[in-house]
């Protein structure tokens, strides 16, 4: 599995605009890549191809937008992934 | 080796044996403890925390050990944000958690082990027993400097492996 840079960048452009607040989600050695990929298809109803394309965002560079909206379901977001074990966090997006 | 996790007849089954049951028994026992509540609400009745009702919590810090911190962590960088948001849903995200447990808990005395309408409990309980043992054991992404003769280790990676299995039986 290898995902070209250009794609995960469009992701990031993507999810961004027009959305004040994101949640991110951040690396851990614990966690099995298949397992994030399964929760990000599974909560946020993703195709495996974006699921997997966010996976190794998060494993390469630390950390990936998972999805954008107002702050109220950022939070939602933020802790229906910590009930996974994920960790993830809310924030504005600049 | 048999799959532990496997969809038979349109139902996902757990096939563990008895020792399986019993370290898994021991495991969900020790999350328990770790994600209990070191102080519970004097305010809230004993029925209304079983029932996840679990009102503000006061504690507004991150928690001291390391492994309830990974369990239950920040939601923002921001620190006061954090303890902000911490204050209004750290008490009831421990209670989902711990209700997680709780059904894994109760099925393993089933038999067979019919996961089918408990799949995120289960999904929840295993990456919650890994992140607890792996926080401990101070895991890198490289496990090759693991000791491989180490008990907690080994259930570490066994608990991997059925996480794995799951998962795998769960995207077909």
């Amino acid at each position: 599995m290898s995902i070209a840079p250009a794609e995960l960048e469009s992701h990031e452009t993507e999810l961004s605009s027009d959305s004040p607040w994101v949640c991110l989600v951040w690396n851990d050695p614990i966690n099995l890549m298949s397992y994030v990929t399964y929760v990000f298809m599974q909560y946020f109803g993703y195709s495996r191809d974006k699921a997997e394309a966010l996976m190794w965002d998060v494993h390469h560079k630390g950390r990936a937008v998972v999805n954008a909206g107002s702050r109220e379901q950022m939070e939602i977001d933020a802790t229906a992934m910590h009930e996974y074990g994920l960790w993830a966090t809310v924030q504005k997006d600049d | 080796m048999a799959k532990p996790f496997k969809v038979k007849k349109g139902d996902l089954l757990a096939r563990l044996s008895d020792q399986e049951r019993r370290v898994l028994e021991f495991v969900c026992d020790e999350l328990t403890l770790v994600l209990a509540d070191p102080t519970p609400d004097p305010d809230v009745p004993e029925w209304a925390r079983e029932l996840g009702l679990s009102g503000v919590s006061e504690n507004r810090s991150v928690p001291e050990d390391p492994v309830v911190a990974r369990l239950l962590p920040d939601a923002y960088a921001d620190p006061e944000r954090a303890a902000e948001f911490r204050r209004l849903t750290e008490a009831s995200l421990r209670a989902t958690k711990l209700a997680h447990i709780a059904v894994v808990r109760g099925q393993l005395h089933q038999d067979p082990i019919v996961i089918t309408d408990h799949v995120r409990a289960w999904l929840a309980f295993l990456a919650d027993a890994r992140l607890m043992i792996g926080t401990r054991l101070d895991v890198t992404e490289d496990e090759s400097t693991m000791p491989s003769d180490d008990p907690e280790h080994n259930l570490y990676l066994y608990l991997g492996y059925l996480q794995q299995s799951l998962v795998e039986e769960l995207m077909g």
